[in-house]
Parts: structure tokens; sequence; C-alpha cells
């Protein structure tokens, strides 16, 4: 048995270092033949190095490597093999608990995977190397911990917040995000049903913030099968904060043993939002108010109402009067976006038929058609009554109208036709302009853009007016579609639902 | 003799611009008043023809203004017309079931607006 002398060495070491350098008293003799016993039965490799190699080694490690000591350090783990990072001893005052993977290299120089945790070794300048021989079983064990182990660092990394719970609705573990968001340790949070995680104190003041519902609610209307996500409100340690919070069954096999919880902070962009809406709010007053001001003045003196103008200054108060026009429809687009996005646009939904605001909508720019020499045209007008609001599909078919009449050559055509199908009408606009690049068609739809922004046909605009259409016409249970060849024209369509095919009216108003 | 008009709007600017507009291009006589209290008063001492009420003002706004009016003497028979930048339908629903000649949006054209009240108020020529 070489373990009592090797394993006796170790021993010492441990008990003041490899110099001998004694401090105290010895361990009583039976002590210390129970400590080696349980070194020599150890199945991890124990090895103390030093600068001048190896000094000692356990059974499990002499298993591993072979007879080693007084080897140097390097002999037995090679700095760097395939598949293995570099490997160097590090300093012995410097403590590693994280296990790494190296290579390590037996007495018959074959080179294979260990994994080791390498600390400060009983003596002045010597390392404590725990090793463990991957081959065989181990490595598979060894891969799965390393699995384990980054799974839980993930979890612990994400910023989204997540709450584990059993099928009982306790807390089996919240991470990192969710701790510091409630501000809790994890011992205050694991074991406590969800229905007491983040709820408001007793000692809260009266609309402070709304009730809510809580993790519990939503976490019980998702195993009910209703919405799995909502807004809730937690209180975090006397203070509100509104999350995110979407619930996810855990299923083992076929059954549900738990849930998790994602849980991320949306109170920023709650107040960002609310920002928004105030923003719109002044601008919408005032903007509007002085830009009306501004018209009127323009409008009367522009007029001639108010007396005669030399050339000059009618023509500079003119152009003072298209710029206030501009700015004004600016606003205005800019303000249904906001709203589209907030989905606080109003819209007032009632019987339409698409057929006469197809004829309305040919009518209204016919004049803007015939400045660019360009002919507009109404090729179908099928009656197709729709549930939509009027005003705001004439809007969106406004804004296509133009913007086909905008983009044409003199001398081109364009077309307005509504059609009825077995289900849906469609109004369709068809322009013979140069057509849209077949990477843009999705483009087009984006705020600001103009797919020829950059070239010298640049038209006005602000570039919102296909973003406002989409919007309205999907706010109102539809879609637009779009097609488009280059050089040939493109041909945007509104598509509706009928009226009398509709199952139910959705609620588009909020 | 020219009909006159009462324009009741707290933004100077604009109730000038419709007092201007209602005089130049409609060849009535225009009275401007800033608040519900100054339309009260200029009601009782002027006794338009006809009150064009801005819906939306600080304090007592339109349609208070218009209750007050009504239950005074000098201003139960007035004509009124609304004037609003209430966009939505059932905004300008609500003001036109009240007890009014119509409403008018806002912003309006300052050579289209004496026609708009003309028509409300069966006025002709």
């Amino acid at each position: 048995m070489t373990a009592d002398t090797r394993s006796g060495d170790g021993v010492a070491a441990a008990d003041g270092g490899a110099e001998g350098a004694a401090a105290g008293d010895p361990p009583p003799p039976e002590t210390e033949r129970s400590l080696r016993d349980l070194l020599a039965a150890l199945p991890l490799g124990v090895l103390v190095v030093g600068a001048d190699g190896v000094r000692t080694v356990n059974d499990a490690a002499e298993r591993a490597f072979g007879p080693r000591v007084g080897e140097p350090f390097a002999g037995v783990f090679p700095r760097s093999s395939p598949g293995a990072p570099p490997f160097a001893v590090r300093r012995a005052d410097e403590s590693g608990s994280e296990p790494v993977e190296v290579a390590g290299r037996a007495a018959d120089g074959t080179v294979f995977p260990v994994e080791v945790i390498v600390s400060p070794g009983p003596g002045p300048g010597t390392a404590l190397v725990l090793a463990r021989d991957l081959r065989g079983a181990a490595r598979a064990e060894a891969e799965l911990r390393r699995q384990r182990s980054l799974t839980a660092l993930l979890l612990e990394s994400t910023t989204d917040g997540f709450l584990g719970t059993d099928r009982e609705g306790r807390v089996l573990f919240a991470n990192t995000a969710v701790r510091r968001l409630l501000r809790q340790r994890a011992a205050d949070l694991v074991g406590r049903p969800l229905a007491e995680v983040g709820r408001r104190p007793a000692d809260a003041g009266d609309g402070a913030a709304p009730e809510g519902p809580s993790l519990a609610d939503v976490a019980a209307r998702a195993a009910a099968g209703g919405g799995a996500s909502s807004r809730v409100v937690l209180w975090c340690r006397g203070t509100p904060r509104s999350a995110q919070v979407t619930v996810a069954p855990v299923v083992a096999g076929e059954e549900t043993v738990g849930s998790v919880l994602t849980v991320r902070d949306v109170t920023e962009e709650e107040r960002v939002e609310e920002l928004k809406r105030q923003f719109t709010a002044v601008v919408s007053h005032e903007l509007r108010t002085p830009l009306t001001a501004i018209k009127a003045s323009l409008r009367l003196v522009t007029s001639g109402v108010l007396g005669p103008l030399p050339e000059e200054p009618a023509r500079l108060l003119r152009i003072a009067d298209e710029n206030a026009d501009r700015l004004a429809a600016l606003v205005n687009d800019i303000l249904d976006v906001e709203r589209l996005d907030a989905g606080t646009v109003p819209l007032e939904p009632e019987p339409t038929d698409l057929a006469d605001l197809a004829r309305a909508g040919v009518e209204q720019l016919g004049s803007a058609a015939d400045a660019a020499g360009v002919e507009l045209v109404l090729a179908a007008a099928e009656p197709a009554v729709v549930h939509a609001d009027p005003h705001r599909i004439a809007q969106a078919l406004t804004n296509l109208v133009g913007n086909a009449v905008k983009f044409s050559a003199a001398g081109g055509r364009v077309e307005v036709s509504c059609t009825r199908g077995a289900h849906e009408a469609r109004l369709a606009v068809r322009d013979e302009g140069r057509g849209i690049p077949h990477d843009q068609l999705e483009a087009v739809f984006d705020r600001f853009r103009q797919v020829y922004a950059s070239d010298a046909q640049r038209q006005s605009g602000s570039g919102l007016g296909l973003a406002i259409t989409k919007g309205i016409v999907e706010r109102s249970g539809g879609r637009v579609e779009l097609r488009s060849r280059l050089n040939e024209g493109s041909e945007f369509t509104i598509v509706l639902p009928l009226a009398d095919t509709r199952e139910e009216a959705p609620d588009t108003t909020r | 003799m020219a009909r006159t008009v009462l324009v009741v709007d707290d933004e100077p600017h604009l109730r000038e611009l419709a007092a201007l507009s209602l005089e130049r291009v409609g060849g009535f006589t225009a009275l401007t008043a800033g608040t519900a209290a100054e339309c009260l008063a200029a009601v009782a001492e002027h006794h338009p023809d006809l009150v064009l009420l801005d819906a939306m003002m600080p304090g007592t706004d339109g349609p208070g203004t218009l209750a007050l009016l009504r239950a005074g003497a000098a201003g139960a028979g007035v004509p009124v017309v609304f004037l609003t930048a209430g966009v939505q339908r059932h905004q300008v629903r609500a003001l036109e079931s009240l007890d009014v000649l119509g409403v008018l949006s806002k912003p309006f054209d300052p050579l289209e607006l004496p026609a708009q009240v003309r028509e409300l108020a069966g006025w002709r020529g």
C-alpha cells in the first residue's frame, strides 16, 4: 500500500508545510491514520505541487497519472493540448474554486482530459490540485455538471426576471433579475406561495397604485387556458413597479409540475409611453393653434380681400401659405401615427360603401392629377359595404391615390377600383409609375420612408402616409396588399371584410 | 343694416381672424369676447344676431356658456353656432344635440366661414 508514505507527506504538509515548518502540536496518531486512510480512499486525485515539481499524490492520482512524485508539473499537465485550454499553475495564494478542464499526461505518455480545481497548497509556494479523470463515465457526468452550471449562469445573467414555482404555486427559484426587482433575497422568496410575492403592503397609502392582478392571478389564468401574459403591479419593498409577466407551464412527461414566470420590469417604458401621450396632447393643441392663426392670416392676405398686394410680396406670401399647409399636414400625420401606435386613434365604424369612397377619392384628387398631367380614372365601382370608419378609410385611400399621382410621370394613368369578392371588398389604386424594388416592398410602409429618397425625383411629403394607411386599415380589421413591378407600376389594395360576412364586430375603438 | 355676429374664443388671434373674416369677407359687423362673462355682457349690451362660440375654452367652456346664455333673458333666444377643434364625430354630435344652429369645425377657412355661418343661420345674401 503506497498511500501510507505518499499521503503521509500530504497530511504532514497540510499541517504546516512541506518544508516541515510545523506550527502547533502534531495531530494524535489515530487522527493522522484516519486522515491517511481517507485520502487513500478518496476517488478524487489529490496532488500537492511546488516549484520543484510534484511532491505528493494520493492513490486516485497515481491510478490516473502513474507514479509521478518528483516530476515537473508540466510533465503531468502539458500546458496545452488539442481540445483543452492552456493550463498554468495558479499562484499559490490565488484560490480557484471553479473546476477547469485541462489535459493530463500519464506516465506512459497518454494524454487525457482531467477536471482540476487548484487552490493554495499546504505550504508556501505550493498548490493543491484536485483532479478528476474525465475518461469514461466521469466525462458525461462532468459535461452534465457543466451544462447545469451554464444553465444556472444564463438564468442568473439574463436581465429578465424568472420565477419558478412547483405545482402548488410555491416559489422554487428566483433569479438575480427578479430578486433585484423585488428587492428580496432568495431565502425570502423560495418556498413562499406565489400569491404572497410582490403584493401591496397593508400600510401602502390609498390610491398609491392600482391593485390589478397578482402574480398568482396571472398564473391561475394561464393554467385555466386564458391569457398567459399580463401587466402586474409588483410591490418591491414599498415601491410599486410595473411588470409584464408571462407564464408558461413546466411539463414533465405529460404532467404539469409547475410553472415558470418571466417578469420584465416595464416601469420605465410606461413612463416613456405617458410622456409620449402628453407630448401628443401638447403637439395637438400648442402646434395646431398657432398654425391655424398663420393659415387664416395668410389666406386672408393672399386672397386679396384685404386689398391688392404687389406681385413680389404676394408671391412670397403664397409660398408661406403653401408651406403652412405642408406643416399642418405633417403635424396631423405625426399625430395620427402616434395615436395609431398608442391605439387611441378615434375610429367610428359604421356601414360604409367603399364604392362611394372610391368615387369621392377620384373626384377629390382630380384637380391635383390634372395639375400633374396624370389621368385619374375610376375603373370599377361595385357596391361593397364594409363596417369601418368612412372618414379614416377615405384618408387611407387619399394617401394611396395621392402617392400614385405624385409618383406618376406626366401622361401617366392612375386607376382606382372598388370590387366585391365573396367575403372581402377590395379598394385598389394602380399606377404606371416606376415601381418599387422587390426588396423594398415591406419597407415602404415604414415611417419616414421614401423609396427614392436619395434621387432627384424625390417627392415632398412626410413619408408617413403609407404607415398611416396601413395602420388605419389594420385597425379596421383589414390589410393592405402591394404588388409592384419595376418600371411597370404598383398596385396598392385596401382589403376589408364585407359587412354582412363579419361574424362579430371587432372593437376598434379604445 | 349689416348683421352682427359675436365671436367668442379664448385665443385672441383666432378671435381677431374670425372677426376679420366675418367683416371683410362676409360683410357682417363683428364683435368679440374672450370668456363666458364677456360673452354674456356683450349679448346683453349689443344683442347680436348670432353668437359664434368656441366649444373648448378654459374655465366655462362652450356648452357651459350656452347654458348661461339660455338661462338669462338677453341670451335666451340668440342663435348660437359652435366652433370646435373636436375631431371625433361623437363629440360633434354631442354639441349638435344642444340648442344650437350647428357646429363648424376648426381650423376654419376664413374665406368660407361667413358663407357657412350664413347658411346655418338661414340668412340670404
